[in-house]
């Protein structure tokens, strides 16, 4: 059997043929340290915005708008700390570098981070030019990136999906789908 | 009491109605029987579509989908060794076996299925029968037992949903943080809504569930499965109806599960995988065969799948009277029911007692309609695993898509979906759990109004939390849930020592 995915995944390399994610895999707790220190700097300025929110009379007792919020704040930074610490002990005490977490090489995760674009994409084009058009290159744009090439299955399987949606949230639901701002 | 079941049966009763539930029962069945697709994903893609129903119809159809891939995941168990939902997992042990090794599959989905309609129509009668009761008692709430309420479901959902307590303490806390943008309810003021319209009403749920529940999922889907197809079942079905000496013999069984289903349903933080491990776990201990466990018995088809349907009752339960969600499938429902203007909570059942019985009305309705469907259309059921994921992948995206922007009918709602998708695949790589995000997102509102008010209440007094002996408990019990595993790590480390020394 030749090459399943000759054209938008070979390794590394998007249809173009540049290099694309192969950064290398990162460890899970690089990652853990990362979203720690993420964290605590979302949570810090998420108090400094809560000290300026408009403070008007509540009841009295009541701790007003800013508490609940700041009290979150600071339990997710006492959380991060602890994460953080966590994590690095556990980094001290393991000999062996760990498994990658995930693995940007790996024809799975390339075929993900593709979805991702495709789906900021299909988001644009429901707005543009609403959801049949748009449906229609998503689903076609899709199965190629998870692989397939028959014609046949994803003509089909394009008009089928396109067509069962708009059937069953239009005309059976009554739901409102998007029009595209431009038609 | 007797006129509200009436008006109720009167609601559920209906074309429309029956319909409704019919629609929700076979939607559970797809979504329970592909693997890879959840039933808390099928609640949510299907969450939008249950809104734009008429009111009840919505509810009725939820607990359609709840019943009906519980259900659903034991037909994939049995058919090709997957189990389609984490609950029918411990279904494979004997299913498989009794399908392939004694070339019995018609009589082992026959079991399953009658196992699981009775499980779920024992665990009805029980929230028939405890709701009212446990409602009555929770009356007496007020605000402080109210706030302590929502902080144990939290805290215990944080606590058993992941791995490691920290991170599902840290996803309780960020969900919390997004249920607090918008305009503050007590005070009027903004509060992180960085000047914008869209904000100014609160991140909306559904974005956000459809993201992280539906969207991460397939996107999950896509990177394990890639380049996989899936087994294609070619089994011819002998019976569809369970034999009666196969009725006589798991009848024991199946009470027993069932009750164990119930119970543990009702315990917030479980769900039906435990339940269906302890379930069969019981039933091997008390057989009088153990030995055939493992190889096709009846009795390790029908504990398993008695108790992960009876947990459907069972986490209506504390739903329903008490207000607090055991779990992501009953957080969907305690959203879809506040966004129909239902609060669940001690109130609705003096106050709408019509609805809360039209609720357990359906979930009996649920549960026959599954028996029907199940003995009518198993053959086509187990067809459908065969559906290719290729072609299940694009319609799961478009489904998030349109279900997102069917709600407001805003883009910004889809934009926050795509982020939602996005961290959530990452945050459930790096081992979090996305069920205390969302608990903390749908309870975040009432855990704050209530400890605000308890303060107004007992005029800034902090002590008030801890002074009334339920809300005392409540929040021990919240406390120990989040310190009990970290304590367990360092007896277990302390004991492993001590071996060593010795």
């Amino acid at each position: 059997m030749p090459d399943p995915f000759p054209v938008l995944c070979p390794a590394g390399r998007d249809a173009a043929g540049t290099r694309t994610f192969r950064k290398g895999a990162i460890p899970v707790r690089k990652y853990n340290t990362i979203l720690s220190i993420v964290l605590i700097a979302l949570s810090t300025a998420g108090i400094y915005l809560s000290l300026n929110f408009d403070v008007r009379g509540g009841n009295a007792g009541d701790p007003g708008a800013a508490f609940w919020p700041i009290l979150l704040c600071s339990a997710l930074i006492v959380c991060s700390v602890i994460l953080l610490v966590q994590t690095a002990v556990q980094a001290k005490k393991a000999a062996e570098p760990e498994a990658p977490l995930i693995d940007f090489a790996s024809a799975g995760v390339r075929c993900v981070l593709i979805i991702f674009v495709i789906m900021i994409s299909y988001a644009v084009l429901l707005h543009f030019f609403g959801f049949i058009p748009a449906t229609l290159v998503f689903v076609v744009a899709t199965m190629l990136a998870m692989g397939e090439r028959r014609p046949v299955w994803i003509a089909l399987s394009t008009v089928g999906i396109t067509g069962f949606i708009y059937v069953l949230f239009a005309l059976v639901m009554n739901v409102v789908l998007p029009q595209g701002v431009l038609l | 009491m007797f006129e509200a079941f009436t008006q109720s049966l009167a609601l559920v009763l209906t074309p429309m109605g029956l319909l409704s539930i019919l629609g929700g029962v076979l939607c559970g069945i797809f979504v329970g029987v592909m693997p890879g697709l959840s039933s808390v994903m099928g609640m949510s893609i299907m969450l939008p579509v249950a809104l734009s129903l008429n009111g009840n119809l919505g509810v009725l159809m939820m607990l359609g989908i709840f019943c009906g891939a519980i259900y659903g995941g034991s037909i994939t168990a049995i058919m090709i060794n997957t189990p389609g939902t984490a609950n029918s997992a411990a279904t494979c042990l004997d299913g498989y076996p009794m399908a392939h090794k004694h070339h019995q599959p018609g009589r082992a989905l026959s079991i399953s299925t009658t196992a699981s309609t009775f499980g779920g129509l024992f665990s009805a009668v029980m929230l028939l029968w405890t709701s009212p009761i446990l409602s009555s008692f929770a009356l007496k709430f007020s605000a402080q037992e109210s706030f302590a309420l929502a902080l144990f479901g939290i805290s215990v959902v944080a606590s058993v949903s992941s791995e490691n307590v920290l991170k599902g303490v840290m996803g309780a806390l960020i969900g919390l943080l997004l249920a607090t943008v918008g305009v503050d309810v007590t005070t009027g003021a903004y509060r992180f809504t960085f000047d914008t319209v869209y904000l100014t009403g609160g991140i909306s749920n559904i974005p956000v569930l459809i993201g992280l529940f539906a969207f991460s999922q397939g996107l999950i889907n896509v990177q394990e499965s890639f380049g996989t197809t899936r087994a294609k079942v070619n089994t011819k079905l002998e019976r569809v109806l369970p034999s009666k000496a196969d009725l006589v013999t798991i009848f024991p069984t199946l009470i027993r599960s069932s009750l164990i289903g119930t119970l543990i349903g009702a315990i917030p933080g479980t769900g039906g995988d435990i339940a269906s491990w302890v379930g069969y776990n019981e039933a091997k201990r008390w057989s009088k065969h153990p030995e055939k466990f493992g190889d096709g018995a009846p009795d390790g088809i029908a504990a398993p799948e008695s108790a992960n349907n009876a947990i459907s009752g069972g986490a209506l339960i504390p739903l329903l009277s008490l207000g607090i969600p055991g779990d992501a499938c009953t957080a969907i429902m305690l959203g879809c029911l506040m966004m129909l203007g239902i609060t669940p909570g001690p109130l609705l059942m003096t106050e709408q007692p019509a609805k809360v019985y039209m609720i357990i009305v359906g979930l009996f309705f649920a549960n026959a309609f599954m028996a029907l469907c199940g003995f009518a259309g198993i053959r086509i059921f187990t067809k459908i695993s065969s559906v290719p994921n290729i072609v299940l992948t694009p319609l799961i995206f478009v489904f998030c898509f349109v279900g997102t922007f069917a709600v407001n009918h805003t883009v910004g709602d889809i934009y926050l979906m795509i982020l939602c998708g996005i961290l959530g695949f990452f945050l459930i790589k790096m081992e979090f759990s996305i069920p205390p995000i969302i608990l903390g997102l749908i309870l975040g509102g009432i855990l704050e109004k209530n400890f605000r008010r308890s303060m107004v209440l007992s005029g800034g007094d902090w002590t008030t939390f801890f002074t009334r002996p339920i809300s005392c408990v409540f929040i021990i019990i919240a406390f120990l849930s989040l310190v009990y595993p970290f304590v367990l790590a360092h007896i277990k480390k302390r004991k492993a020592e001590k071996g060593g020394a010795a």
